[in-house]
């Protein structure tokens, strides 16, 4: 066991007889030398004290003494190489103060809101890449976050290493709060169709499975009829409808072509955590058409953790535009895929009963549309207030 | 006989530090942290006699090592089971 300040500035062990302990003690106590004494005989004295210990134990008992050790004894033993020790030790301690540095926020939990603008309100309530872990005071700036964004209804920040993991719960996934039915509701038509299927939960249903409604109809009442006793309440069910729609797609026959003509580089910068140094800049406009990409490199240590230097380069990407014609065959193709795309989206949540596919070739193109049977959800609430 | 060394050259402290005892648990045993301390009178592996001005402090227990700083403060480590008090002037 070695005292830190011993262990650093160096520090010797002296051996003597088990038998002399209680008086080399009692000597060391009155004349206030700092050691640590093992019952085996053995003491552990910095290098300062070193000589004046020496000087209190000769003649007085038998000793020996070892060279100096620790880490100031290393470097008093490396006498030809000192530069590279201390270029060693420095380059350690530099390594210590790093890791002791926010590097990387690493958002996870976000579905709607984008990573950069949860790290940019973290920002702004005092935590950012480059502050120094020691400082940050993560509860304290957990609880700002909170109070300052709505959007969020939890959020946490844990660090690995140098990284911060940030855990968020929108508001909007923070489980699907049950309406506060205070007042009354029913529930009406939202689409012309014909009833397929009918749940009520609360409340009287109105219609049955067959019935043909039009958009507004009440399918679900929140009044219950006065032959059984009346009263009101928040209507509540699932109403399906079958539907049908037309969807159409047309294609022109005449597009642009853009052929790329070539590219050059117009803007590089280094990026170390937030300041950017612009290392070249090209000046003037292009004559052709052109698109602005910018490139952003990130580098990370062993594929894993990110480094906070980055280098953005921005290209310009010129194109020669040209009016071309699109082939019988390329121009269904683009309508079926186009077609096809729209009636994913609006079936994503309905399910498909028929559906008709025409196509033909107009004036200016083509034009493709189906007709789509399908079974949806029809019903919306609509409160109302009683007096 | 007497010694004839010129006192006023050995600087020593008017002050005598008062007796004081503290002991702290540690994952290894306890730790007792004793001012006032002007000698040791015995010191094994499992017993140490601590003298102070007005008495002696006998702690006894296993693994036993010494810590000595500077003022007379001494801190005894190790397993240490028992710790008795002596009285009478040293």
């Amino acid at each position: 066991m070695v005292r830190i300040d011993a262990l650093v500035f160096g520090y010797r062990k002296i051996k003597i007889s088990a038998d002399d302990l209680s008086i080399v003690t009692s000597i060391f106590i009155r004349e206030g030398i700092i050691s640590i004494f093992n019952s085996d005989g053995t003491l552990t004295v910095r290098e300062r004290d070193a000589a004046k210990a020496r000087s209190f134990l000769s003649g007085k008992v038998e000793f020996s003494e070892s060279e100096t050790l620790g880490i100031y004894g290393i470097y008093k033993r490396i006498e030809h190489k000192r530069s590279i020790f201390a270029a060693s030790m420095i380059g350690m301690i530099f390594v210590m103060l790093l890791s002791s540095v926010v590097w990387d926020i690493r958002v996870d939990g976000n579905a709607s809101i984008p990573d950069s603008q949860i790290v940019l309100s973290l920002s702004e309530c005092g935590f950012s890449i480059g502050d120094f872990w020691h400082f940050v005071d993560r509860g304290k700036i957990e609880s700002l976050y909170l109070k300052e964004n709505n959007d969020i209804s939890w959020i946490n920040i844990n660090r690995r290493g140098t990284v911060a993991y940030v855990s968020v719960i929108e508001s909007d996934q923070a489980g699907e709060v049950k309406k506060e039915s205070y007042g009354y509701a029913n529930i009406v038509a939202e689409h012309d169709c014909i009833i397929d299927e009918i749940t009520v939960k609360s409340g009287t249903a109105t219609v049955k499975p067959g019935d043909v409604v039009k958009k507004g109809d009440l399918l679900i009442s929140g009044i219950f009829p006065s032959e059984s006793g009346g009263g009101f309440c928040y209507a509540e069910g699932k109403v399906v409808g079958k539907m049908s729609e037309t969807i159409t797609v047309e294609v022109a026959r005449e597009y642009e072509k853009r052929t790329r003509v070539g590219e050059s580089i117009c803007d590089v910068r280094i990026n170390f955590f937030d300041f950017s140094l612009n290392i070249f800049k090209l000046y003037g406009n292009s004559g052709n058409s052109c698109d602005i990409i910018e490139d952003i490199k990130v580098f990370s240590l062993f594929g894993e953790r990110r480094l906070p230097l980055s280098v953005s380069t921005k290209y310009i990407v010129e194109y020669d535009v040209t009016c071309e014609s699109y082939t019988d065959e390329q121009i269904v193709s683009i309508a079926r895929e186009r077609l096809n795309s729209m009636m994913l989206a609006r079936l994503a949540e309905c399910d498909l009963i028929k559906i008709k596919t025409d196509g033909e070739y107009t004036d200016n193109g083509y034009s493709m549309s189906s007709h789509i049977v399908f079974l949806t959800e029809v019903g919306c609430e609509v409160e109302f207030a009683v007096e | 006989m007497t010694d004839k060394r010129n006192i006023g050259d050995i600087m020593t402290s008017a002050i005598i530090s008062r007796f004081h005892l503290e002991a702290e648990r540690t994952p290894s045993g306890v730790e007792i942290l004793a001012s006032g301390v002007i000698g040791v009178k015995e010191f094994s592996r499992e017993s140490v006699e601590l003298l102070t001005h007005s008495g002696r402090v006998f702690i006894y227990g296993k693994r036993l090592s010494i810590l000595v700083f500077e003022n007379g403060t001494v801190e005894v480590k190790g397993r240490i089971e028992d710790v008795r008090f002596g009285y009478g002037k040293n």
